[in-house]
């Protein structure tokens, strides 16, 4: 017997207008509704009740956005772009392997067939306390994000609060994208515009994206780095086939200076920059770019390792990213 | 309800499905093909994969209704009538099946690896099926088993 989801009408648009002609059909009705586009994140959260459309739209058949090319010194990636063919496209390989990389270590080769790039950067943030099954979840009095009035991470946070929900931001490829000053191309009811991935974020763990209801990102654009810059990404999980990053750290070195990109470690992804010109050593930057990670990291009891161990392995986890840039370069 | 027409180990299926349904309850409950096992139903477990579009994913995690157009292969094609494929072939002789609930999954990502790479590496092989959880062998049997089918495989290639 399989979990029921609640009942939801489907559609499956072929054509960007046809899409455009649907979400506005949809918002006339005033029904609420969702976008699929691996359905790897968003079918778990239909079957755990934690997401009620009308409406399910399902992008897979929109075959436009599913491409990687090369423009200039730049590369567009269609954000249906599954993981799998992100992580073994040649060009990604050969100009932005720290990108092929991350996207490798993101869940399982299954859901990596499957799964899109555009769904990764989007995909919802992530609390132990709701993204569990409905039974488990019914142990405990509804939290904010379950519409519920508690948060049972921060018992004293309140309705009107800054930021009312605590859900961890999950996605692996982002930190590395951030890292590349990517941008996105979002569609929306007024036309296409274009942001910097870095505006998509917002601080709550319950409203957690900048687009409007209704826009979907359509390609991602990343410079090709120079010669001078190298990444890494890494990422602690219990179980490596699988899981969300517990923590996960990007490292770029340009030239001497030194940027991080975190993620798993509050409601947005973090970023830091650090340039050699600024410290008396190499070692003192390095110190301060861990102590400033180290600071933005909310790490409450939301995930299966203790707080304390995954707050103390960010340092861990950047000197390592930069152990293995200088051992790749050397 | 929907009118799905699916093509699944080369035949034809044309059902009326909810939109609900996903593609594991489609093959299981609609068309009776009972091989394809339900574990977790969240993506974890990795029992429920078959091939779509010749590539393998979760069915839990998949509405039968997106998987309209591709060809799916269930673990109930993937002998040719009673001519095991080497890669059940090897799990048999490598006893790598107990309770034979993740069996099928685990065949379908193995003949997937060993369709696009016929001398797989021992992280190769540890990847193709580390998302597949089993209670029973403890994988080294099931890892033996796709190095042998490998190896089967070559022979029967270069003669």
């Amino acid at each position: 017997m399989s979990l029921l989801m609640q009942n939801f009408d489907y559609h499956r648009p072929t054509s960007l207008e046809d899409l455009t002609v649907l979400v506005s059909d949809c918002r006339k009705g005033g029904r609420a509704f969702a976008f699929s586009a691996g359905g790897t994140d968003i079918i778990p959260q239909l079957k755990s009740d934690t997401l009620h459309p009308d409406c399910l739209i399902s992008l897979g058949g929109l075959k436009d956005l599913n491409h990687i090319e090369k423009r200039g010194n730049r590369l567009i990636i269609g954000s249906l772009t599954t993981l799998h063919d992100l992580a073994n496209n040649d060009l990604i390989r050969g100009y932005l392997p720290a990108l092929a990389h991350a996207a490798h270590k993101v869940a399982s080769p299954q859901i990596r067939n499957r799964a899109t790039i555009g769904g990764n950067i989007m995909v919802d943030n992530r609390c132990i306390y709701i993204n569990q099954s409905e039974i488990n979840r019914e142990c405990h009095a509804p939290c904010f994000k379950a519409d519920g009035d508690v948060c049972h991470l921060v018992k004293s946070a309140k309705r009107g609060d800054d930021i009312l929900c605590q859900a961890r931001f999950v996605s692996d490829t982002a930190p590395i994208l951030l890292l590349l000053g990517a941008r996105i191309a979002v569609m929306g009811a007024n036309g296409t515009r274009e942001m910097a991935l870095n505006d998509l974020y917002l601080r709550d763990g319950i409203d957690n994206r900048s687009l409007e209801v209704g826009d979907i990102i359509t390609a991602i654009e990343v410079g090709i780095p120079e010669n001078d810059t190298a990444l890494h990404y890494e990422k602690l999980t219990i179980r490596n086939a699988l899981d969300f990053p517990s923590l996960g750290v990007g490292v770029r070195v340009t030239d001497g200076a030194v940027s991080v990109a975190l993620t798993g470690l509050n409601t947005l992804p973090g970023l830091f920059h650090a340039k050699p010109g600024d410290f008396d050593n190499f070692d003192d930057m390095i110190d301060h770019i861990c102590a400033e990670a180290m600071d933005f990291a909310k790490t409450y009891n939301q995930d299966f390792f203790p707080r304390h161990y995954r707050k103390n392995m960010i340092p861990v986890f950047i000197r390592r990213g930069l152990d293995k840039i200088i051992k790749d370069k050397s | 309800m929907k009118i799905l027409t699916l093509t699944i180990n080369d035949v034809s299926h044309s059902k009326a499905v909810p939109p609900t349904m996903t593609l594991l309850d489609f093959l299981r409950d609609e068309v009776g093909l009972t091989g394809t096992k339900n574990g977790c139903d969240s993506g974890e477990c990795g029992c429920c994969t078959v091939m779509v579009g010749g590539k393998p994913m979760l069915s839990c995690l998949m509405l039968a209704l997106d998987a309209e157009g591709h060809e799916v292969t269930t673990i109930e094609g993937i002998a040719k009538g009673n001519d095991l494929h080497p890669v059940q072939e090897a799990m048999v002789e490598k006893g790598a099946i107990q309770c034979g609930y993740c069996t099928p999954a685990m065949v379908i990502n193995g003949v997937h690896l060993l369709d696009n790479n016929d001398s797989p590496t021992d992280d190769e092989v540890k990847e193709c099926i580390s998302a597949t959880v089993c209670r029973c062998t403890g994988y080294n049997s099931i890892e033996r088993a796709i190095h042998s089918a490998a190896e089967k495989m070559r022979e029967k290639q270069h003669g």
